[in-house]
């Protein structure tokens, strides 16, 4: 009898066990085979093209509407929810396809989740993502489904530059949702106060960094907190030395202990030293708005973004608000500024992705590329889409990039592979803390990159 | 009848150790295993043996980490745990106590990510309640959360804060448990209140003290939301305890192997730390007793 009953608890046990281990190591199965086999990888996404369509059919036959997941990692600060919201309103109302986001408030926890589902059934359908080597990673794992047909149909509506940004060996993926521009952020009314106007110069540049000091206002805002901000002082040096420097330094043909490059950090370093940053204590979403429209500091480099999810909506009136581009600190190198891409990408193993494709046709298009941007009062990525909803501040930095034939060059977070960005950040912040040590530093910096560069030529 | 209150009992277990047995023992064998490989976590995993733990050792972030983690454990065994206890045994009996014990227990039923908010907005240079109340005596203001090592003991205070609630109640419940006669026999003996506490209270609260240790070294060796939502571990990750440095090499770096090596290293000293500890006391216990 005993014998009995410890037989049946063994059997119990022993299917338990069965069931657990290929719920414990299906996410292992998935990625090995996509890893592997690119043949395997084709399929996996033919099949879903399959379902999705058959899913789509039998969805639309009924009248029920399609969801298809989004997730992002904008649900802090800035947030773009309601705008995403907004558009699955849109597109719900116009496809039948119903967009709902997910928002996730930090982007470590955003970017480990994604990598993790996308490689198994529970992919998302669509995901915000970073162009360039950020993008590459994925597609170098056929973890994306390609758009090639898409950006061939509204090729005449994307620029050039664009088109080339989101094609990798002849095939594209993924779609730009909105794009922007990284200009410095003024105060208006403490410019008027002290009789200041838009430098065109480097010599301005720092006759406006005097004027504030002397006046008691810190020149321009700085931060270590929250680790990605501390590239934007650095990108914006190494750009204003040179920039071909900056683009060969981040593809690993130049080294960060360049001369150029340590000259580059020298001008950031200059400026620290002369008091032109505000502590680098200060959270760049909390504390500086907040200090911003206090006048208590004039200045502010970021994205074009920053202008209506962080300035405005921290209460700075818009009529406060001013730009201009930052001039390089050598005539040499030109006008230049810095440009980020907001990618949108389709999983390949998305349940959906006859609909996710679907609606990404749409928002390429002239009309559904308008509707994140015009939320945002953010630059539309289709060059037909209307730009009547951007404000002057803004419509003034895109004419004077044109008209100026500004350099455009790629964001520091996606120009530059993944691993050396991660860990570059902190040593920018060290850099920021402990100017004194920049040798150090570009040394780190060097060791970085080169154990990057020497596993990935 | 006999085996069929056996097998009973063991159906009454079988969901809890399946819960276990799946989300807690095939993980942690799962993180064994991809301790030696190296993975970026999409691609195949390639097999390097111990490399990873030999990584461990000349990685200087890693050595900072483990330094921090001791610092978070001694001030833990400091701050948390002998102020728990010192706020039970003056809480005790005294006027409005139920009020007290709630004001300190309240915190510990805020999630860490919300305190890590809270005391971030607290923190704050510009708008922060403690650089504006020091401004008022014309100080300087502080970045609390940046300067290092003085960020460390921020979030050393955060903690505090939130722990003492949950080390008080376990130290009341000690108290309650020990004899009245025993301390009065001691009073009437002509012990003061000192030496009634160090010699009668204290060696009597030895097991409750025992649990709050353990407990409390094991907390502070994975604590992990707080520094996350405070710091991320920065700036130049000088705030990073194992358990972030666990995740930032998972997660953000996707060295999958090198953070399943850390949290197996982080695993085995906090398992290490207190069976060694568990074991001594309960040898004292036994003696005592």
């Amino acid at each position: 009898m005993k014998r009995k009953w410890i037989i049946i608890t063994t059997i119990i046990m022993a299917i338990a066990i069965l069931f657990s281990l290929p719920l414990a190591g299906c996410k292992t199965t998935t990625t090995t085979t996509a890893a592997a086999e690119t043949t395997a990888a084709a399929e996996t996404t033919a099949a879903p093209e399959t379902t999705a369509a058959e899913t789509t059919a039998a969805e639309t036959t009924k009248g029920e509407v399609v969801k298809l997941s989004l997730l992002h990692d904008k649900g802090g600060n800035p947030n773009f929810q309601p705008y995403f919201e907004e558009m699955g309103k849109k597109t719900e109302e116009l496809l039948g396809i119903k967009i709902e986001p997910v928002p996730y408030p930090t982007t470590d926890v955003f970017m480990s989740t994604v990598k993790a589902a996308l490689p198994t059934k529970d992919a998302p359908d669509l995901f915000t993502w970073w162009s360039t080597y950020r993008m590459k990673e994925l597609i170098d794992q056929n973890l994306l489904a390609e758009t090639t047909e898409l950006w061939q149909k509204h090729k005449d509506e994307y620029s050039k530059g664009l088109i080339d940004a989101f094609t990798f060996n002849g095939k594209s993926y993924g779609f730009s949702y909105t794009q922007e521009f990284w200009p410095m952020w003024y105060n208006k009314d403490v410019f008027a106060k002290l009789n200041l106007s838009e430098p065109k110069n480097w010599d301005e540049f720092i006759k406006v960094c005097e004027t504030l000091k002397s006046n008691g206002i810190t020149p321009m805002a700085q931060t270590v907190q929250a680790r990605w901000p501390t590239f934007i002082m650095f990108e914006q040096f190494i750009m204003g030395e040179d920039p071909q420097l900056y683009n060969d330094l981040c593809n690993g043909k130049v080294k960060y202990s360049d001369p150029k490059v340590k000259a580059g950090f020298e001008v950031w370093k200059s400026l620290i030293d002369k008091g032109y940053f505000t502590d680098p204590g200060i959270d760049y979403f909390t504390d500086a708005p907040n200090m911003f429209n206090n006048g208590k500091v004039g200045m502010i480099l970021a994205g074009t973004w920053y202008y209506q999810s962080v300035l405005v909506a921290a209460g700075v009136p818009e009529d406060k608000i001013g730009a201009f581009i930052m001039p390089s600190q050598k005539e040499s190198a030109g006008k230049n500024i810095i440009l980020e891409m907001s990618p949108i990408l389709i999983s390949a193993n998305s349940k959906n992705l006859d609909a996710a494709l679907k609606v990404t046709d749409y928002l390429m298009g002239p009309e559904g590329n308008e509707i994140f941007a015009s939320l945002n009062k953010s630059y539309q990525s289709n060059m037909k889409s209307s730009t009547d909803f951007l404000p002057d501040v803004k419509k003034k930095i895109a004419s004077t990039v044109k008209d100026e034939n500004y350099n455009i060059l790629n964001r520091y977070w996606e120009a530059t592979p993944t691993p050396i960005c991660e860990e570059a950040v902190d040593k920018f912040a060290e850099f920021i803390q402990k100017p004194n040590t920049l040798d150090k530093i570009l040394s780190d910096l060097d060791t970085i990159a080169d154990k990057y560069w020497s596993a990935n030529k | 009848m006999k085996n069929y209150n056996k097998f009973t009992s063991y159906l009454y277990i079988l969901p809890a150790f399946l819960l276990v047995f799946l989300l807690l023992l095939v993980p942690m064998f799962q993180n064994i295993y991809y301790s030696f490989f190296k993975w970026d976590g999409i691609s195949k995993p390639i097999f390097i043996g111990i490399g990873n733990y030999f990584q461990l050792f000349k990685d200087l972030n890693f050595l900072t980490s483990f330094l921090n983690t001791i610092i978070w454990v001694v001030f833990t065994l400091i701050f948390p745990v002998f102020g728990g206890l010192l706020i039970a045994v003056f809480l005790r009996g005294i006027k409005f106590g139920n009020f007290f014990k709630s004001i300190f227990y309240i915190p510990i039923t805020i999630s860490f990510v919300a305190t890590g908010i809270i005391w971030n907005y607290m923190y704050s240079r510009e708008i922060g309640i403690l650089n504006t109340f020091f401004s008022l005596f014309g100080l300087d203001k502080i970045s609390w959360l940046t300067n290092v090592p003085l960020n460390t003991f921020a979030l050393l205070i955060t903690w505090t804060w939130q722990q003492l609630g949950v080390n008080m109640v376990l130290f009341l419940m000690g108290l309650t448990s020990i004899p009245v006669e025993q301390t009065e026999a001691a009073m009437v003996e002509g012990a003061n209140k000192w030496q009634v506490f160090i010699h009668v209270i204290f060696p009597m609260l030895r097991p409750i003290t025992t649990v709050v240790i353990v407990m409390a070294t094991a907390n502070s060796f994975k604590v992990f939301d707080l520094i996350y939502v405070m710091t991320r571990g920065g700036p130049h990750r000088s705030s990073e305890t194992l358990a972030v440095t666990m995740f930032r090499e998972t997660f953000t770096m996707s060295n999958m192997g090198y953070g399943a090596a850390i949290s197996v290293v982080l695993s085995i000293i906090v398992v290490a730390i207190s069976a060694v500890y568990l074991k001594n006391m309960l040898k004292k216990d036994l003696l005592y007793y």
